[in-house]
């Protein structure tokens, strides 16, 4: 119908935020997850550092039980993937029962994975539900602004974990080339400083030199 | 007879803008057999489209919105009103109504203001087609003035008042006359101590308020009594606030009575609206964004014109 | 019969899930969302049958029809005294704020959720009509979807009209009064317990979501606000708020959801709004009693369909016949819905009829009384059994060009085999309603 709510694209763009975290972080953790088997049992103090929040673990178990199941810990994965859901049920008319059906099955399996001795096979399919999401997104959601505004939460939210976690130079620009693309097809109002100050840093490279700067300016941008 | 001149104006001044600004005045001398508005000015600052339409009371509505940030919304109206109320046996003497010189504000002129939709038929002769019920008084028209409203629902104290009073009843005046009297005598003018959502229960245990408080005890027990009573807003001759009385249905007719004063509304009253309470017919009423405070200042003068 | 949907509870169950299919309930201030159990085995309705309650709910929507604008203008049921005034005026449903408004196409009970049961007799007697914000067509709807998939078999010689159709009807009926712009379906928010029926049912009838923010007046018309500054009219607003929060410059002035100067705009004939505001002065439990009246006054017809038999304590003979048999009726205050307010005086203790009795002495306009009606039971999957429970129908009617039944419903059955209470926030479940087409 080729007209959004200021609430609505709210949403869509939260949807897109939340549902990447989820992603990306699910991703990165196997990665600690995987140190912390048997190399670096406190790996998991860095990644909290990394992405700013507090360490209320204490162990690596207690760390791998309440990150990513815990729906009380406001920075679990399970809240996060929550907060995807509260986005998406209330425009379910846009993007279509279908679509949302995703969300609801990322959330029961998760659920089903808490407990499991090896989470990082469990949750291979919590990731394969939030790419279905994705793919039915493009397929289903037929107002292009509406899909427009959820990639830009999306590769927004991407870029943030990516500076954040010291991803690699050339996943930075294409993670922020692909951010550039989507906000340039949408109306929504942003920081120009922001893009600027970002613009510099990823072009010249200096990402890593000059992380906290890149944090800040992707915080402010909208 | 009497040619009143009237003014209202009311000032809205915010701390910080204020948007989205909805607003809704009954503010507008009510057209009935007793009341002919000749001259009428309405004018609305910062300008915008201002409607008009008939509520469901029959009361004239003008409503509007200013959308982009303001720091105050003035609305101002003039009119110049013929009052010529069939005359009323009252058996006490009318009091004294406070005297005023007049003055004459400078009103900005808006466009004539014509009403969306036509008001409802002549109530008197509707309300004399409804099935009698029966009440205390005896038989009175099935009509929703009959009944208590939010802010008039009485309560047991109110109830046990009433009915001593109704023994103490001697047929000198008309029940509701007497009534009204008693009641002048149980409560006292008090302000500060009711607000505007203060009901008729409440402010009955506090045995006093300002003349909404009058108006919807005396309206509650009429009620209660068995005559159906309306709460009117208007202004009377003076200088200051709007004010408020009753109207009650007797012998075929609504008999205006101003229990704050203990008399009948006479030809010095101008009438705006009329409800079930005060919530029907707020003279003002409005919804907007801002994140500071408002402040409110209304001004009323009703002068006679010779 | 019917037995090979059976097996697919679980699947069906599982799928209800996937699409969310929940209702919210509060529980101690705490908002929570359930699934809404569902029972695969349907209630069937035959063709015949279905035409015998289509014209008689027909008839009964059309009558509340001409009742509620008569109601908000000339009142000539109250002064032919065919219903007392007091059953007007004293009724919480009746809002002045609405006299004189004549809603476009003069519609005022767009979409009726009618509630029905069938006695052991056969017959079917009305239990209550819905006429505000009914809810539930989304269940069996999603319901007879997900079954097509589960159990593609179980319809491949069962003629069952379709009853996914309900989205189409919906979009006519809100086309029908539309005055010149979008259609949108207004949700208080996604924390209220039909939320889900509201997303679907916009999902499917393709009209917007919106939350009351999303909405604004202007110039006296009603829009729907986009984020960079556009806006869209709006010729129809199905609401799924209650009256009284739709617009806080009309009613509660301290709603902080609603759209102020909606009313306005409503009154104006720039809007419609979907069902009428002030229709639960129609759908009270004490006019109820005067339904089959009305029939007669407005359409001069006698009532297809029967009403329970209802005693009124307001009326002195049917308050000493109520007062004598308290122990055999079922009494309800008219004040409550959602199945609160309803007591059976078999249930009761000698103090406890006491206490009511006393009650309906003190108020007797907040009390009627019914006689309980023996209704059928229909079976439930429990388990590996099948158990018997008490169930009702909500017959969906919709107004629009014709006033037309839904064929299909929504079938409530308590939860415990002794109740008679089947209302959702109770804590029953509910079945597909199958017509079939011969």
């Amino acid at each position: 119908m080729g007209i959004i709510s200021l609430e609505r694209a709210d949403h869509l763009y939260w949807i897109g935020r939340y549902t990447e975290r989820v992603f990306t972080t699910l991703v990165t953790f196997f990665d600690f997850y995987d140190q912390m088997i048997d190399m670096d049992l406190n790996a998991y103090q860095d990644y909290c550092k990394m992405v700013a929040i507090p360490d209320i673990y204490g162990d690596k178990g207690t760390f791998n039980r309440r990150y990513l199941f815990d729906q009380y810990d406001p920075n679990s994965v399970y809240s996060n993937l929550e907060r995807a859901y509260d986005n998406a049920i209330v425009i379910r008319d846009e993007i279509s029962s279908y679509t949302l059906a995703y969300i609801q099955l990322a959330l029961d399996h998760l659920q089903a994975a808490s407990g499991s001795a090896a989470p990082h096979y469990d949750l291979q399919q919590v990731i394969d539900d939030l790419h279905a999401f994705w793919g039915c997104v493009d397929d289903r959601v037929d107002d292009e602004e509406a899909r427009n505004i959820m990639k830009c939460g999306k590769y927004l939210e991407r870029l943030d974990l990516y500076i954040r976690l010291g991803y690699p130079k050339r996943d930075i620009e294409r993670g922020y080339s692909k951010f550039i693309n989507r906000l340039d097809r949408v109306h929504l109002q942003y920081h120009e400083e922001c893009r600027g100050k970002l613009d510099e840093i990823i072009g010249s490279g200096s990402v890593k030199e000059r992380r906290d700067e890149a944090v800040a300016a992707v915080w402010n941008f909208f | 007879m009497k040619v009143l001149q009237v003014q209202y104006e009311m000032r809205l001044t915010f701390t910080a803008p204020a948007a989205d600004h909805y607003f809704q005045f009954r503010c507008l001398p009510m057209e009935d057999d007793s009341q002919t508005v000749e001259k009428l000015e309405l004018a609305v600052d910062p300008a915008c489209a201002v409607h008009e339409r008939i509520d469901g009371f029959g009361n004239r509505m003008c409503y509007g919105e200013i959308l982009s940030p303001h720091d105050s919304l003035c609305v101002r109206m003039g009119a110049r009103v013929r009052v010529e109320r069939k005359p009323v046996r009252c058996s006490f003497g009318k009091r004294r109504m406070r005297s005023v010189s007049i003055e004459t504000l400078s009103l900005s002129i808006a466009g004539n203001l014509k009403p969306e939709s036509e008001p409802l038929c002549s109530d008197t002769a509707e309300i004399a087609q409804y099935p009698l019920i029966d009440s205390p008084a005896g038989k009175v028209p099935g009509i929703v003035y009959a009944y208590p409203s939010e802010l008039t629902r009485p309560d047991q104290a109110m109830r046990e008042w009433l009915s001593a009073v109704r023994e103490n009843y001697n047929s000198e005046y008309g029940f509701p006359e007497y009534l009204m009297h008693r009641l002048y005598q149980r409560l006292a003018y008090v302000q500060g101590q009711t607000h505007i959502g203060t009901t008729a229960a409440e402010a009955f245990a506090l045995s006093g308020g300002v003349c909404q408080d009058y108006a919807h005890i005396f309206a509650a027990m009429c009620r209660m009594a068995g005559f159906p009573a309306r709460y009117v807003a208007g202004m009377a001759v003076g200088e200051g606030a709007t004010h408020a009385w009753t109207e009650v249905w007797q012998d075929g007719a609504w008999i205006a009575y101003d229990p704050t004063h203990d008399c009948v509304a006479d030809d010095r009253y101008i009438k705006l609206s009329h409800g079930r309470d005060f919530i029907d017919c707020s003279v003002d009423r409005g919804s907007f964004f801002g994140a500071g405070g408002q402040e409110q200042t209304v001004y009323v003068k009703v002068a006679e014109t010779s | 019969m019917l037995l090979d949907l059976v097996d697919h509870k679980e699947s069906i169950n599982r799928l209800l899930a996937r699409y969310g299919v929940k209702f919210g309930i509060y529980k101690n201030n705490v908002f929570h969302e359930q699934l809404f159990p569902f029972d695969p085995i349907p209630r069937v309705i035959t063709q015949k049958e279905f035409d015998y309650l289509n014209r008689g709910l027909s008839q009964r929507v059309r009558a509340l029809n001409c009742f509620l604008a008569d109601v908000y203008s000339e009142r000539k049921i109250v002064k032919d005294g065919v219903i007392p005034a007091d059953f007007i005026y004293s009724s919480k449903g009746y809002l002045p704020q609405c006299e004189g408004i004549t809603p476009p196409k003069k519609i005022y009970s767009h979409i009726s959720g009618i509630d029905l049961v069938q006695g052991r007799d056969g017959d079917w007697y009305i239990l209550e009509d819905n006429l505000r914000i009914p809810s539930g067509a989304s269940y069996p709807m999603i319901a007879r979807d997900l079954t097509r998939q589960a159990a593609p078999e179980a319809f491949t010689r069962r003629h069952v009209l379709d009853n996914r159709n309900y989205a189409s009807m919906l979009r006519e009926t809100m086309d029908y009064v539309n005055t010149g712009g979008i259609n949108v379906v207004l949700t208080p928010g996604r924390y209220n317990a039909a939320f889900f029926e509201h997303s679907y049912l916009a999902e499917r009838s393709g009209a917007v979501l919106c939350m009351p923010q999303d909405l604004a007046v202007e110039d006296n018309k009603l829009y729907y606000r986009s984020y960079e500054g556009k806006k869209m009219q709006v010729g129809a607003v199905y609401r799924r708020l209650s009256d009284e929060y739709l617009d806080p410059l009309c009613f509660l002035p301290e709603s902080l959801i609603g759209v102020p100067g909606l009313m306005n705009v409503y009154a104006s004939g720039n809007v419609a709004v979907i069902n009428a505001p002030g229709n639960g002065v129609a759908d009270d439990k004490g006019i109820y009693y005067f339904v089959p009246h009305m029939i007669r006054y407005y359409l001069g017809e006698d009532a297809i369909l029967k009403n329970a038999p209802t005693y009124l304590a307001f009326y002195e003979k049917d308050r000493s016949f109520i007062l004598e048999h308290l122990n055999r009726l079922v009494v309800k205050d008219v004040s409550e819905a959602g199945g609160y307010g309803v007591v059976f005086g078999s249930n009761l203790s000698a103090g406890e009829l006491k206490k009511l009795a006393d009650a309906i002495k003190a108020e007797p306009r907040r009390f009627i009384a019914q006689e309980v009606i023996d209704f059928v039971d229909l079976m439930i999957v429990d388990g590996n059994e099948q158990v018997p429970r008490k169930a009702d129908l909500r017959a969906f009617v919709l107004a629009g060009e014709k006033t037309r039944v839904w064929p299909s419903g929504l079938t409530r059955f308590s939860r415990n085999p002794d109740s008679f209470v089947v209302n959702s926030s109770q804590g029953g479940g509910f079945k597909d309603t199958w017509v079939l087409s011969h």
